[in-house]
């Protein structure tokens, strides 16, 4: 299963790889993008099966991402769980309906992020 | 409220900072600093607070600590530690204002991306409001950082 890892901050993409490394994915599983236009770029070529995105990045927000790719068929039903530091209830409400399938606060807890993985992907 | 503000934010700090480096920090009292102060650290990330409650919150570092901090729970070492530490002090700034939105919700209605500032010392262009500025100094086993709020509440109460 492969999963593409998108934030601007490399400090919060090595410590979301940490967790995923831990949690039995192999180094060649995980891909990172710095923003959403370079996720956007690496979707189109390669295939993924879940975007652990954060949700204030420059260039192209996690809220821009999510929105266009519903918009796209190739990716309508692609899951994506959005990880960000923000805890107020209305951006996350305004998160699920922008088409995200879970959410994930930061600093990012281990057992949470695994459980919500598995629980798109059971068995995984 | 304004004991409040200063409680919810170090309470954030130290959960955030625990949460990532193993490590549960002590903190002191808040010490007010003067209007035009300088901070006198290495390394400090900003995240500027707008809403009811509005200004700068501020976490500093000495660059030799946080280098110490992030080479040992790093997989191998970084290509540009200062690059590192920058990131990383954007990233714990931006988290630690993110998780107090929990408790303190609308008032706090949006925050911007993380600046950094370097070289000690660094001052930083303090909210010409009249907010106060309050230092909270931390220790933890392997650093010692501060938080340095300048927050007004939309009633004219500082934190």
């Amino acid at each position: 299963m492969k999963i593409l890892i998108v934030d601007d901050s490399s400090f919060a993409r090595s410590q979301i790889r940490k967790v995923l490394l831990k949690g039995g994915w192999a180094e060649n599983a995980l891909v990172e993008a710095e923003n959403g236009l370079l996720a956007l770029k690496l979707l189109e070529s390669e295939t993924f099966d879940l975007l652990l995105l954060d949700w204030n990045m420059p260039e192209l927000s996690g809220m821009e991402l999510v929105s266009k790719l519903r918009t796209m068929d190739a990716f309508r039903k692609l899951p994506v769980i959005m990880i960000t530091s923000e805890s107020d209830k209305l951006l996350i409400l305004e998160a699920f309906k922008a088409g995200v399938t879970d959410h994930v606060g930061k600093p990012v807890d281990e057992k949470i992020l695994l459980d919500k993985i598995r629980k798109i992907f059971p068995g995984s | 409220m304004q004991a409040k503000l200063v409680e919810v934010f170090t309470r954030a700090t130290a959960r955030v900072f625990e949460a990532y480096f193993g490590e549960k920090p002590e903190h002191g009292s808040p010490t007010p600093l003067p209007k035009d102060a300088s901070l006198e650290f290495d390394f400090s990330g900003l995240v500027g607070v707008a809403g009811e409650v509005r200004g700068l919150v501020v976490l500093s570092f000495q660059r030799e600590e946080i280098s110490r901090l992030l080479l040992a729970i790093s997989n191998a070492p970084p290509a540009s530690l200062d690059k590192s530490i920058r990131d990383f002090l954007g990233e714990f700034a931006n988290v630690i204002t993110g998780n107090t939105k929990k408790e303190l919700g609308e008032t706090i209605s949006a925050f911007s991306l993380p600046r950094i500032l370097e070289g000690r010392p660094h001052q930083p262009r303090w909210p010409a409001q009249e907010a106060e500025i309050l230092q909270i100094p931390f220790a933890a086993k392997s650093a010692r950082f501060a938080l340095t709020l300048a927050l007004k509440s939309a009633d004219g109460v500082s934190p």
